[in-house]
């Protein structure tokens, strides 16, 4: 290779499969739950947000974006496995918001290992509100790649 | 584009410092290029929703890289982009915010997505605050590859030396002090092993530590690993919580494992100083073992109680027996 500019993935793709950019968006015009607003003491559970059944997701990020900064909501996060993120339900203005977050830009929570969730699979959240006030679910990105099948031309 | 001025590209340095053009064969050349695409909404838009359509010009392929998209606080926009290959990057509208970023924070693409000359990038902003105005600016940065079959032979094999210099980015990271992940290169599985990512805290029935400013002043809090798996701690996350009647207070902190480890040798200010940010290596905790938060109140005024809580965010780590890792 002649020029300076190399590639350099740290995921390379799975034989067979193309990677695709791709980014599922989760708020309150896609999910009815996300637009209803929590009460004070109480939790917000089974909140699906459901993939495509298209490709196949591979996961390597979340943005979890508070409408109001000094929100003081928690969430648990289970993915398409079944698999919580952790114990109990966590500050999401902690745990799910990236350091370095400007106004400007907003980078994501990074999943690592990825997770490689299958088509058509389901994340679930629970959003908890400790407070004495009715507080607004976030807004959800999840980051990562489709895995395309590559098909042999005709 | 001048052919020569692209010769010219192609060329490399060998270890004399001298230009020489690269070994018989086809060899790319990469320009960098991006598009600019801006919108702007007006006070009370005659209509909330704009799709701005940028064809892709040159003559040759052009290669997505990175979108760049400068904001300010009171941006409110939704946004969503169709690709050259027809495809949506976002599964639906989505809050601008969420992506939005430039420099070391642009969102960048996997692998880049090759755009041949006269496709089109058709850009959808839906402004969702019309009492403000919303002026947005992005671009869609990239480079324009170009394939040349190269020149002559040589003696020196300098495109394998070339090859193994370090990568140079087309558009550096701005930021020299950013973790390994952000230079998109993550913290690997080693093989043989499988990650999942987890969150611990102390005992859910009993998460709160509080130190009454009363007295006594110091406490500890525990955090229990599995014992059916190892932790590779990447970030701590730490929440401080007051009485109403508590007018000042700073909880200071020294981490320490069960086996003896001390994360580091004196207390201070982990909720400040530490809280989130993401380590370049990862700490190491057994399984089975016990994470201890040595807590130390101080400056503190009023009366009540402070309270104390503390999260280990990364991965259990799992041998896999008999299989390659992940």
């Amino acid at each position: 290779m002649s020029n300076l500019y190399r590639a350099q993935y740290a995921y390379p793709p799975v034989q067979g499969l193309k990677d695709e950019t791709y980014a599922y968006a989760f708020n309150s015009v896609n999910v009815a739950a996300l637009g209803t607003a929590i009460a004070a003491g109480a939790v917000s559970g089974d909140i699906y947000l459901q993939l495509n059944n298209d490709f196949e997701f591979s996961c390597r990020g979340v943005n979890v974006r508070l409408r109001a900064a000094s929100s003081n909501l928690y969430l648990w996060i289970k993915d398409p496995f079944g698999n919580y993120h952790s114990q109990v339900p966590v500050p999401l203005s902690r745990a799910y918001r990236a350091t370095g977050e400007q106004a400007i830009g907003h980078i994501p929570v990074v999943f690592e290992p990825a997770i490689e969730c299958p088509a058509g699979g389901t994340f679930t959240v629970y959003l908890y509100n400790p407070t004495s006030g009715a507080l607004t679910p976030p807004e959800f990105t999840f980051f990562g790649v489709n895995r395309c099948v590559v098909e042999a031309a005709a | 584009m001048d052919i020569q001025l692209l010769t010219q590209a192609d060329f490399i340095l060998d270890k004399c410092g001298r230009p020489r053009p690269p070994q018989s064969g086809l060899s790319l050349v990469y320009i960098p290029k991006g598009f600019s695409v801006n919108c702007y909404f007006p006070v009370t838009p005659a209509t909330a929703t704009q799709s701005i359509t940028k064809e892709i010009t040159g003559d040759t392929t052009w290669c997505l890289r990175e979108i760049q998209i400068y904001t300010v606080s009171s941006t409110a926009l939704n946004f969503q982009v169709q690709l050259p290959n027809g495809r949506f990057l976002l599964s639906a509208l989505q809050d601008i915010l969420q992506i939005a970023g430039y420099g070391s924070y642009r969102f960048l693409f996997t692998k880049e997505l090759e755009c041949p000359p006269g496709s089109k990038l058709i850009v959808t902003f839906q402004d969702t605050n019309t009492g403000v105005a919303q002026p947005v600016n992005c671009v869609f940065g990239g480079a324009y590859k170009y394939v040349l079959k190269s020149g002559s032979n040589q003696l020196c094999p300098v495109d394998a030396v070339a090859s193994s210099i370090p990568r140079i980015l087309a558009g550096p990271s701005q930021n020299i002090l950013a973790p390994a992940w952000q230079q998109g290169v993550g913290p690997a599985t080693p093989k043989g092993y499988q990650d999942q990512e987890f969150v611990y805290t102390t005992n859910p029935a009993t998460p709160i530590t509080a130190i009454p400013l009363a007295g006594p002043l110091n406490a500890t809090q525990t955090i229990a690993i599995d014992a059916g798996s190892d932790f590779r701690c990447r970030k701590i996350l730490v929440s401080i919580t007051a009485d109403a009647t508590v007018t000042a207070g700073t909880v200071l902190a020294k981490v320490r494992t069960g086996s003896g480890y001390s994360l580091f040798d004196d207390y201070f200010d982990v909720a400040t100083y530490l809280n989130s940010a993401p380590w370049p290596i990862d700490w190491r905790i057994n399984a089975a073992d016990n994470v201890y938060f040595d807590l130390q109140l101080c400056d503190f005024a009023g009366m009540g109680n402070l309270y104390f809580q503390a999260y280990l965010e990364g991965v259990k780590r799992w041998k896999i027996s008999g299989g390659a890792g992940q």
